[in-house]
């Protein structure tokens, strides 16, 4: 059976949210995809926002060399509760309906928790120095990062649903009901 | 070992130390994150030729000199293996294998393990056995560093030795210049000249390759067999196998880290640095090998094989290059010893310590806990690499053969059979790892004329299939496991190129997306 994905983003109450600056639109989306499956007729269904907490820390090690001091920025996923380096970003505060903003399944303080074990993990395996990162947090925010759903189809009536970054354009499969 | 040799040695170690200084007090803070947490931020050359340096060790400059040294041509077995090994990894298992440890957010291979087969004894099994094995390899490199540093300072073994661990120590605790992308990128672009050179100047000084396979069969044809010396291992397909799948496919039982990073805009580093990477493997991992082979002509009379790499640069190189040729290579070594030294310390603390023995261990207590046991460690590897040091060669092959045995068949399992269960992964691990420890000390090795790594493998997947069958009602695989391994799989109509194209960065985020529209309907 076809999962039916509203086309349009209904008319529903606004949320504002931060989120990350999206740089790619529908019609890029659409590019990106139709120039890698261009057999498959590819349409935009739909823009989500995806819930992340982001800290941002500034750590400092000791090493052989002198103190290295270390911007990082820490995205954890508040679906899955995973967490993850990134490169800096830019923000804007917007207003965009509701039902189009994942909602997040965990509180601030496991997410905090996880973005810090983090952190120790990946300095001490990336800086190869067994030494504890001494660390103060600069920022920290709920943000959301704006993604495109996008329906592939052939004429043979196979289908699949793809899930657009719209900062980078990149993507990934979704594993929907009702897909080939 | 002359002075000119020596000056070029410290004025090497000279320039690293001062990129080093430079890249931290300058551009440290500003550049060098994206690179030391995962990001990209160094360009595509820099990125691949510093990940591929870490790759590089004792074993390169060691052993596979030492084996084109003693066994000529068959050697190269080896290297096959290696070459294709990197294919294998990323296109036959790769990717899924990404997808699921991503979806289930494992941090190392030995939480994926348990997460995938959950129960304690996963984890604790696979952790004593990851300690136990890549402590070996380290021993390895400790003898390595030993060696090299004995033939390039001219002190006696035992002292280079000490020196060798100290340094290696030093770095383990402190960090050392190696953690910065451009004396990482320094150090490999002088290795890749060097082993080049070295070639170059190895063929050169036998008169090319047809006239030294010539003379290769003068002092004995069987040198040019792929059989190997003495044809010893003649019609031994189980042997060749096993040493085909040492590199190629030993390598993924190793214990690996996974790390996750959100890029914020689309470069082309990573396909370019994967480009790279390639060519580099093709040029580097068979120079070894050859110029062990042209060594027998070089240096008939080399008391240590192992030594031959480095003896055949002492003769032939400038004083000049030499030095800085032997330099970088020892500081790869020790590079290497640091890293898995690293890695061997976190295993023992997170997976281990943390998970068996003190649940509510700070983050501070368990970074000590790693400190002492790499302390033990060290003093442990000292004293062995001191009283009685095995080959490197040999060290490296057996670490890979049982690590491979052990892990290699739960991985592919995990993410291809949806009955491999967790009574069925614990037999197979300590099957695996027990078959490829004692089949060569039991003399089974020749009696079959089957190589460990085979032997450990064939056990390994038996063992994962018989037992999960017959534990299926008493064990069955969860839910949530089946769902994230169909999420891994399915694939639908979509085209190969695009499934190429996709980011597995972005596969918690489909996961979350997915869950959220299909409970939506």
């Amino acid at each position: 059976m076809d999962q039916q994905i509203p086309q349009q983003e209904p008319v529903a109450t606004e949320q504002t949210i931060l989120a990350l600056t999206q740089h790619i639109s529908a019609q890029q989306a659409e590019a990106v995809l139709s120039a890698a499956a261009s057999q498959f007729n590819t349409q935009i269904q739909r823009r989500i926002y995806y819930p992340y907490y982001w800290v941002h820390f500034h750590y400092s090690v000791k090493t052989v060399l002198g103190k290295r001091d270390i911007e990082a920025y820490c995205f954890v996923d508040l679906i899955n509760n995973l967490a993850s380096t990134a490169d800096r970003f830019e923000s804007e505060t917007i207003s965009v309906p509701a039902n189009n903003v994942l909602q997040s399944k965990m509180d601030e303080e496991a997410a905090y928790k996880t973005a810090r074990t983090y952190l120790l993990h990946s300095s001490i395996h990336k800086m190869k120095a067994l030494l504890l990162p001494k660390y103060e947090i600069v920022q920290k925010a709920f943000v959301y990062k704006p993604f495109w759903i996008a329906r592939c189809t052939n004429a043979n009536r196979e289908q699949f649903h793809m899930l657009v970054d719209g900062v980078t354009g990149k993507y990934e499969a979704l594993t929907l009901d009702g897909d080939s | 070992m002359s002075p000119i040799v020596l000056i070029f040695l410290v004025l090497y170690y000279a320039i690293v130390v001062g990129i080093g200084f430079w890249a931290v007090r300058k551009g440290g803070a500003k550049n060098m994150e994206g690179y030391l947490l995962g990001g990209r931020q160094v360009g595509p050359l820099v990125t691949a030729l510093t990940l591929q340096s870490t790759s590089m060790s004792g074993y390169m400059f060691l052993g596979a000199g030492s084996a084109g040294y003693t066994t000529g041509y068959w050697a190269i077995w080896y290297a096959a293996g290696d070459i294709g090994g990197g294919v294998v990894n990323l296109s036959i298992i790769g990717r899924r294998m990404r997808k699921v440890s991503k979806i289930m957010g494992s941090l190392t291979s030995i939480e994926y393990l348990e997460n995938r087969y959950p129960h304690a004894a996963t984890r604790l099994i696979a952790g004593i056995l990851s300690v136990f094995f890549l402590y070996f390899y380290v021993l390895a490199q400790f003898i390595a560093g030993g060696k090299g540093m004995a033939l390039v300072t001219g002190l006696p073994y035992w002292a280079a030795l000490t020196i060798a661990v100290v340094i290696i120590m030093i770095y383990t605790f402190l960090g050392g210049y190696f953690a910065v992308a451009y004396t990482d990128f320094f150090q490999s672009l002088v290795m890749v000249i060097g082993v080049v050179w070295i070639l170059t100047a190895a063929l050169s000084a036998v008169g090319g390759w047809t006239e030294a396979n010539a003379k290769l069969a003068e002092i004995d044809p069987t040198y040019l067999s792929i059989w190997g010396k003495d044809l010893q291992y003649q019609g031994q397909w189980g042997e060749v196998a096993g040493a085909v799948l040492i590199f190629s496919v030993g390598y993924m039982g190793w214990p690996h880290v996974v790390t996750r990073h959100l890029a914020m805009t689309n470069p082309q580093t990573a396909r370019m640095a994967g480009l790279y990477s390639t060519l580099w493997n093709l040029l580097f991992v068979t120079s070894p090998y050859i110029v062990g082979i042209l060594a027998i002509l070089i240096l008939p009379e080399l008391d240590d094989p192992e030594m031959a790499i480095f003896s055949v640069a002492g003769k032939l190189l400038p004083g000049a290059v030499t030095g800085i040729v032997m330099a970088a290579i020892m500081a790869a070594i020790m590079s290497t010893a640091d890293s898995i030294l690293l890695q061997v310390g976190t295993i023992a603390s997170r997976d281990i310590f943390y998970r068996f023995i003190k649940p509510d261990a700070s983050d501070k207590h368990m970074v000590w806990v790693s400190r002492i046991l790499i302390l033990v460690m060290g003093a442990i590897g000292f004293v062995i690499a001191l009283l009685q040091p095995p080959g490197v060669f040999d060290i490296v092959v057996f670490t890979t053969s049982v690590l491979g045995s052990a892990f290699l068949p739960s991985y592919v399992c995990a993410v291809w059979w949806k009955k491999a269960n967790t009574p069925g992964a614990i037999a197979s691990m300590v099957g695996g790892a027990l078959t490829a420890f004692f089949w060569e000390s039991i003399g089974l090795a020749s009696a079959t004329a089957t190589h460990p790594m085979l032997a450990g493998l064939v056990i390994s997947f038996i063992l994962i299939i018989v037992v999960s069958l017959a534990t299926q009602k008493s064990s069955p695989v969860k839910e949530h496991i089946i769902k994230t391994m169909d999420e891994a799989a399915k694939l639908g109509p979509i085209p190969k190129g695009m499934i190429a194209s996709m980011d597995t960065n972005l596969t918690s985020e489909s996961k979350g997306v997915s869950d959220s529209l299909n409970g939506d309907k």
